[in-house]
């Protein structure tokens, strides 16, 4: 090895070795009892098992009424066969944050309980009045609630256009969405995912009577996703046909947003079931280009289409290029794709330890968060086999705990999922997650919804005595929220580490839009740069850690 | 016609139809049973014009035809031994294995366990469950199987390696290796599998430990030259190894090669070989695999989720 490389080896080796070694515990406490969080994702369960009651369950951590602490919103199903709330344990639910643990259901007076059989969630301000806004998904309704910035949401569906209907007027079946600003016009677009072509009539049965199984979404025909441009005056234009989005027919889950080619705008990844995974690149805001397979990650490591349920795109290694994470069932593993300089993707997921460790969980929600706050985003994953009699059939378990695997800051993944504590052993029917710090104390939550059960509100209790910041970005020549944001931070040490705003993130959940950082003994930032939709690049010098850091585009 | 003949033979068949066979079968059975098939047929021969009424030689007969491939005549024979000594644990084996032929799984399952509880120290009984029950991916089920089979005949290689192969889906990876390491020791005779290298090799590799990974995924290819498994295999170690255009070749090797057995889909080579291109820079080659892999038909895995 020559002089410089030992010099490369050395700047990339030695920062991680020190994060590595001040890396403390992670611990997640579950708080749900405490919080008066009351919720149960009620799916409607039948003998026959139809393939909408298993993929249900998104997330939502928002702070509706703006007061700095983050409320929480559950979609919610629906009466099966009719697919309408007839009864208030179906409706969605908003419980507001009352910054001391415990949280109150404003649902009925903020006017979200819904219609319909809801799957997931997507929150923004899509009309950059400072407020964020919601779309909830679902089999037969989906629904834009516009947040009166009096503690109300309007249902404007309708005025707005988006209620999910394909060109010959027939409502798909939507699942997740996103917010994105994919023209960089200062307006935020929003990305729906389209499952499948399934009715009450078109119903498969499988399995044996009494022992019901979730149908292989390979007896369905597949949907396009929508994309939606915003106007700005409260409407939207179907643009799913003019961009090339709609050509691309697909099982379309979990969607995760980034620029992972680093040309300024912002890329959509939608993870397929049973088919390959799309990867739509932006091309200069105008169209898209389906590149999945040619960047590598349309299929499993072995070439073939997995159950790709969530996945959440943001740079795992720190080199400046957003990487990929995604879900599956057992037997297929998680996959990692790490991103090679924006052009395409290795896949590293029996390289990083995540394969073998994988394989006999049934994923849906992701998320990479430093829970440590050591400088290195881990990973925590929601599981539960999709069908609820698979037991019956096979070795796989239907309820399943969760999982943490923390970045070792090599570029492998070590499963901590027993030292987290009691809360990550809960074997459930879990599926939508969102991330964000519900009490503002630096370290990143989860919020998990489980078929049957009460949700989870895990509260990261993890002891090491690491410093953070939170970013909360304000747009001003970009969109308000400040969506797509890439931020550059340079820690005290010099370490560098980047992320991106964005609430997609997971399976058909949205988090926390405030981007985190672990600092690990870095008390000072020396630099932070953020280069913000418009183009504007700003750059903010020698700050204190362990606070929210709002930042204003100049 | 022959099947019925045959049976009005049988069943007029006096208590001294199997007369004067007793020592041809003595000799044959283990034979069989080590896979000796020349030998089998050199002993059982002379037995098959004069012997019908014996369903001993019957079910020896339709060993021999299921260990030499004509499955048809093995067919026959185990249907005829079937009608006249249903109890009989070597006749529900050979049943059961043609059963599984002929895709008749569940009833196969249903032969070769009653066979099983009536001689539970019949290797190639539990050898042969194992192997419906790995199909099936009832991966607990086959190694319980396959570990009898170990105790019962610790030289069978392909025990071994079925072992390790159904303890890597149930998490097992440490017992899974130490199986691959035993059977890579006994790994020789009538017994001996080809494919040892090949899947221990694959396990490897998904450990990252690709320097071992390579000794017997090239051992592996020596082995089984044409076999697409293997020499997609091998390319995707070269792949991970940075060896690109190693990987190139092998990847173009395999989709060259024929897989009848449908382990190794056109599209997983497909996609391989975009892979290799993209990062060998030949942007063209990757979209025209790109596009063939866009265009490949993908099978229906199964109706419901398991």
């Amino acid at each position: 090895m020559n002089h410089s490389a030992w010099r490369r080896a050395f700047t990339l080796i030695l920062p991680a070795v020190l994060f590595s070694q001040i890396g403390g515990p992670i611990r997640f406490e579950d708080r749900q009892r405490l919080s008066s969080i009351d919720f149960v994702l009620n799916n409607s369960p039948t003998p026959d098992k139809p393939i909408i009651d298993s993929v249900l369950g998104g997330v939502a951590l928002l702070d509706f009424d703006r007061d700095g602490y983050l409320d929480i919103f559950f979609t919610n199903g629906a009466r099966i066969p009719g697919l309408e709330k007839d009864d208030a344990s179906f409706y969605n639910r908003l419980y507001h944050n009352n910054h001391d643990g415990t949280f109150t259901d404003v649902t009925a007076q903020t006017g979200v309980a819904g219609a319909g059989y809801s799957m997931g969630v997507a929150c923004s301000d899509y009309d950059n009045d400072g407020y964020p806004d919601l779309f909830v998904a679902g089999v037969n309704r989906n629904t834009l609630y516009h947040n009166n910035r009096d503690g109300t949401f309007r249902d404007v569906t309708q005025k707005a256009g988006v209620q999910g209907l394909d060109e010959s007027g027939r409502k798909l079946w939507s699942v997740g969405a996103a917010w994105l600003d994919y023209d960089s016009d200062r307006r935020l677009d929003l990305f729906v995912s389209n499952y499948l072509d399934w009715s009450p009539e078109n119903a498969h049965i499988c399995g044996e009577p009494g022992k019901r199984l979730s149908c292989s979404p390979g007896l369905y025909k597949g949907t396009h996703n929508f994309l939606y441009h915003n106007n700005g005056d409260g409407t939207f234009t179907d643009v799913s046909r003019a961009t090339g989005i709609a050509q691309h027919v697909g099982k379309g889950m979990g969607v995760a947003v980034a620029d992972f080619d680093g040309d300024g705008f912002i890329d959509i990844f939608v993870a397929n079931d049973n088919e390959r995974n799309f990867l739509f690149r932006n091309m200069s805001g105008k169209t898209f280009e389906e590149m999945g397979v040619l960047a590598n990650v349309a299929y499993t490591e072995d070439g073939v289409p997995a159950s790709s349920m969530g996945a959440d795109f943001r740079d795992l290694n720190n080199d400046g290029y957003p990487d990929l994470i995604m879900t599956a069932l057992a037997g297929e593993t998680f996959s990692l794709r790490v991103n090679m300089a924006g052009r395409l993707f290795e896949d590293a997921t029996y390289k990083s330890g995540m394969g073998l460790a994988s394989n006999l969980l049934s994923g849906w929600s992701v998320g990479a968060f430093d829970f440590d706050n050591d400088g290195h985003k881990d990973l925590f994953f929601t599981n539960s086999h999709v069908s609820e009699n698979v037991h019956l059939y096979s070795h796989h378990q239907y309820q399943q705990a969760n999982a943490v695997f923390r970045n070792m800051g090599n570029g492998t993944f070590a499963d901590a999922t027993a030292k987290v504590g009691p809360a990550l052993q809960m074997a459930r029917a879990h599926r939508g997650s969102a991330f964000g710090d519900l009490n503002n104390d630096g370290k990143i939550d989860v919020v998990v919804s489980a078929i049957g059960q009460p949700a989870e509100i895990l509260y990261n209790t993890s002891p090491g005595p690491n410093h953070w910041v939170m970013i909360e970005t304000d747009g001003r020549r970009s969109n308000r929220d400040g969506i797509g944001t890439r931020i550059k931070l340079v820690g005290q040490s010099g370490r560098v580490q980047y992320n991106q705003v964005t609430t997609s993130v997971g399976y058909v959940s949205s988090s926390d839009r405030r981007v985190h950082f672990g600092l690990g003994a870095d008390a000072r930032i020396r630099e932070i740069e953020l280069r913000w939709p418009s183009g504007t690049v700003q750059v903010l010098k020698d700050l204190a850690a362990d606070r929210i850091l709002k930042v204003t585009e100049e | 016609m022959i099947l019925l003949a045959a049976a009005l033979l049988l069943g007029q068949a006096g208590a001294d139809a199997c007369a004067g066979t007793e020592a041809q079968l003595k000799v044959a059975g283990p034979a069989l049973a080590e896979r000796h098939v020349d030998e089998a047929a050199r002993i059982l021969a002379p037995l098959e014009s004069g012997y019908l009424g014996c369903w001993k030689v019957v079910l020896a007969l339709g060993r021999l035809h299921y260990e030499q491939g004509d499955y048809r005549r093995a067919n026959t024979f185990s249907e005829l031994a079937m009608l006249n000594a249903p109890e009989n644990p070597d006749v529900l084996l050979l049943r059961g294995q043609m059963l599984v032929l002929q895709n008749q799984g569940p009833r196969a399952q249903e032969l070769l366990e009653k066979a099983c509880k009536l001689d539970p120290n019949n290797a190639e009984t539990h050898y042969q469950l194992g192997t419906l029950y790995d199909s099936n991916r009832r991966h607990g089920e086959a190694v319980a199987e396959f570990v009898k089979v170990t105790e019962l005949r610790p030289h069978d290689a392909r025990a071994y390696d079925y072992l390790a192969l159904n303890l890597e889906p149930l998490g097992e990876i440490r017992k899974a290796e130490a199986a691959y390491q035993k059977a890579l020791l006994i790994n020789q005779g009538t017994m001996a599998d080809p494919f040892l290298d090949y899947n221990y090799g694959r396990l490897l590799l998904k450990l990252n430990r690709l320097t071992e990974s390579q000794t017997h995924l090239d051992r592996a290819l020596r082995l089984a030259p044409g076999t697409r498994a293997v020499s997609y295999e091998h390319a995707r170690l070269n792949l991970r190894l940075d060896k690109l255009q190693d990987a190139r070749a092998d990847a173009e090797h395999a989709l060259a090669l024929a897989d009848p057995g449908g382990y190794i889909l056109d599209l997983q080579v497909y996609n391989l070989l975009v892979q290799i291109y993209a990062r060998l820079g030949d942007k063209d080659s990757a979209q025209k695999y790109a596009r063939m892999s866009e265009a490949a038909t993908i099978p229906l895995r199964t109706r419901e989720r398991r």
